[in-house]
């Protein structure tokens, strides 16, 4: 009876294991930002910059954003299942969602305003 | 600076206190040198200086008759410089060209030119690169011909891409009898501007004074004449030093003024004509404007047509940044919908029309509809030197009209005018009216784009371009470098709002280019400023201490990332395309362990500082202080960490 109830608990961990798993590991993809140099164009907090746009804290949907990391349509480089897993990918995308929203910026009225253009 | 004394007083002093420690020999002096007054108790002689000269037969340098004369050649070549209207020459001193320093320093009173003490020969040409860019002509440098002219040569390669005059005065000793021993030798050069001709407009290697006067002069004008670019004089030892005199020499060169090549009016008028029946005509722009006149024309072409204009990074403000019209920040978008596509002055017009897309094999991507009407109006068909790629891939048009395009202007504006119909006017303003509100709604969203990461650290980019754009935007300020789509939401409406950047994409432009134009502009009483990327600056930090030395008043804010970041993507792709880890790229790239200190860096040479600024919430009262400093006069230097781009 022990043993039929240490296999069940066996069980039961193992079927649990796949669920867990399948939870996106935030701090993983905390790191993989770092390491894969995501920063370089899209800045440390993902907020983007001169030449890459923001990615998060709203990134587009995973399957979209793991599509476009694959094959890739302007100059970001092409990042194979060997450099970053699935897995790796939706860690990062968890990370790229948990980032801070936006903060007050600069005040109402004190940034430049578009010239108009003078017609005749 | 001290006042050189140049009067005739001093120099006879010094003739006869340099007679009296022995440094100058027995021969003859001049009747100015024979008539001087005793030394002044200052000057006191010292015992042992009235010892006899043991001569040694064997040593040249005591065996070789010695000259006292008042007049050498190179007062000559400095009369000539000052015929030409240059204010300044920069260099490095060098034994190649002492005569002609002296010359400058004491016989030319150190003004017009001025000389301005340099730490590096391609800081020495980058300032009058960034120089030229505010002032309009060139500024002088001098180098030794072939050690110094290599130092320099990067920076006259920028210069050369950027289309900026420049003259090159390049020490030589062409006679090989007349080499001192060594360095000498390696000084000089049978072809003195050989290696650098592939990036230079003219060079020539004057053997008299009338040679040198006509040859300065030919170089000044064709060094100004669109599309205008460096030119390089050798400067024979032997001219320099030689005696001349006044009676004997030739006439100085008039001022060379030149007026650019115009268009030939019918083949504007089918420009005209074009735009003008255009359903989505662009305008692109490049290296167009000069002047005002120039940027005012071709707003007053856009207007006109309510046409988009498109300018491509890297030229001198041609076009005001946040006109309603200005869609450079959507130009892909404009181009692919265009149907007649206008370049002026462009330097790459295929890169505009057309994309390359990086990878293991390049993929070709055509931008612009397959049936649009393409004209050119530029001199980029006569700017074609030598090896260096510098025309870009050759692109196909309908028409190409080799002329000065800001020249040309004028005329294209006016048969526009003749051929607009006024059937039209209102379809012409509500395609002006959709680009309007496409370029509002781009601002509006930069800005809401930007607060995200407005307080962290680093400091984003958008909040270190907006807190210096807060300091400055009431002053007559003018941009003189930064780095790309950093300040493209600044309100840039004049050409001194933003100088461009390097030309040839060469490192090391930012910091010396910034020092020369900061320069031009103190005169014109412009505030200036630069945002200095970190690894640029390392490349010629001693420019540093020349804007101490010589108060040039500059506000450098440093977009310190600590890194060379578009090296790091580069490497990131190339591990990719090869398919493995990617987390070595930072080696190589990275300017980390140990950081630099650029506060201590400039503090070191005489140069307000502080930093390095982490805290965003520190910029604004750090800034006020800076502007301060250089509002007094004097170049300050922040060091702000920044986020990589």
């Amino acid at each position: 009876m022990k043993t039929k109830l240490i296999a069940l608990s066996f069980l039961m961990s193992a079927a649990a294991m796949p669920a867990a798993a399948d939870e996106p590991n935030v701090e993983n993809g905390r790191n993989v930002y770092q390491a894969t140099g995501c920063w370089q164009c899209h800045g440390y907090g993902g907020q983007g910059g001169s030449v890459g746009p923001r990615v998060g804290p709203s990134p587009l949907p995973l399957g979209v954003f793991t599509d476009y990391l694959r094959e890739p349509t302007g100059t970001m480089p092409r990042y194979s299942e060997r450099v970053l897993s699935d897995e790796d990918i939706a860690d990062l995308h968890a990370f790229l969602a948990s980032l801070p929203p936006a903060d007050a910026g600069p005040a109402r009225g004190s940034t430049p305003p578009m010239r108009p253009s003078r017609t005749r | 600076m001290g006042k050189n004394r140049t009067d005739g007083l001093a120099r006879r002093d010094l003739l006869k206190t340099s007679t009296a420690l022995g440094i100058l020999s027995s021969a003859p002096l001049t009747a100015a040198a024979q008539t001087s007054s005793p030394p002044s108790p200052a000057r006191a002689t010292p015992a042992h200086a009235s010892a006899p000269i043991e001569r040694d037969e064997h040593d040249p340098d005591t065996t070789a008759p010695s000259h006292v004369f008042d007049r050498p050649g190179s007062d000559y070549m400095v009369d000539v410089i000052k015929a030409l209207g240059i204010e300044y020459v920069a260099a490095n001193c060098g034994s190649s060209f002492r005569s002609l320093q002296e010359s400058i320093t004491v016989y030319g009173e150190n003004r017009a030119p001025e000389y301005l003490t340099c730490l590096h020969e391609e800081a020495s040409a980058a300032m009058a690169h960034g120089y030229s860019k505010v002032a309009g002509k060139p500024m002088a440098i001098l180098a030794h011909n072939t050690v110094g002219l290599q130092h320099a040569s990067m920076a006259i390669f920028n210069a050369y891409c950027d289309r900026a005059p420049m003259l090159i005065f390049a020490g030589n000793t062409l006679d090989a009898t007349q080499r001192r021993g060594g360095a000498e030798w390696y000084h000089s050069d049978s072809d003195p501007a050989a290696f650098i001709r592939g990036f230079i407009k003219w060079d020539d290697n004057p053997v008299s004074l009338a040679h040198f006067a006509e040859s300065t002069a030919r170089a000044y004008r064709i060094a100004m004449t669109a599309p205008m670019g460096p030119a390089v004089i050798s400067i024979d030892k032997k001219l320099q030093e030689a005696p001349s005199s006044r009676s004997g020499e030739p006439a100085l060169p008039r001022f060379p003024q030149s007026i650019q090549p115009s268009a030939d009016p019918a083949a504007l008028d089918t420009v005209a004509r074009m735009l003008v029946e255009a359903a989505s005509p662009v305008l692109l722009a490049d290296r167009l404007t000069r002047t005002q006149a120039g940027l005012n024309n071709l707003v007053a072409l856009a207007e006109l047509l309510q046409a988009p204009v498109v300018c491509p990074g890297g030229s001198p403000l041609t076009f005001p940044q946040l006109h309603a019209l200005n869609q450079s920040d959507d130009g892909r978008r404009v181009i692919a919908a265009a149907d007649v596509i206008v370049g002026l002055e462009m330097i790459d017009l295929w890169s505009s029309l057309n994309r390359l897309v990086d990878g293991p094999v390049p993929q070709t991507r055509r931008i612009a509809r397959a049936d649009a009407k393409v004209a050119s109006i530029g001199m980029a068909d006569v700017f074609i030197r030598g090896g260096a790629q510098t025309f870009q891939r050759y692109q196909e048009v309908d028409l190409a009209i080799a002329a000065d395009a800001e020249t040309a202007l004028p005329y294209l504006l006016e048969a526009v005018r003749r051929r607009l119909p006024r059937a039209r006017q209102s379809s012409f303003n509500a395609r002006g009216q959709r680009f309007a509100e496409a370029k509002r709604r781009r601002i509006e969203q930069y800005w809401s784009d930007a607060r995200y990461g407005w307080d962290g650290s680093p400091i984003s980019t958008p909040r270190l371009a907006y807190e210096v754009w807060k300091a400055i935007e009431h002053k007559d300020w003018s941009l003189t470098h930064a780095p790309r789509a950093f300040t493209d939401f600044w309100d840039k409406r004049l050409p001194y709002h933003d100088l461009g950047r390097s030309g040839g994409s060469g490192v090391g432009y930012g910091a010396p280019a910034s020092v020369g134009a900061a320069l031009a502009n103190k005169a014109l009483g412009r505030f200036s400023v630069t945002i200095q990327p970190d690894g640029d600056l390392m490349f010629s930090p001693g420019v540093l201490w020349t804007a101490a030395h010589h108060k040039i008043p500059l506000l450098s804010v440093m977009h310190n990332n600590r890194a060379y970041h578009q090296e790091v993507m580069h490497l990131q792709r190339m591990a990719c395309e090869h398919n493995r880890g990617i987390d070595a790229c930072t080696i190589g790239t990275t300017l980390d362990n140990p950081f630099i200190d650029y506060a201590k860096l400039a503090q070191s040479m005489g140069v307000y500082a502080e930093g390095p600024i982490t805290d965003p919430a520190e910029l604004p009262a750090a800034l006020r202080r800076a502007v301060a400093i250089v509002e007094r006069g004097e170049p300050a230097l922040l060091d702000v960490v920044t986020q990589p781009r």
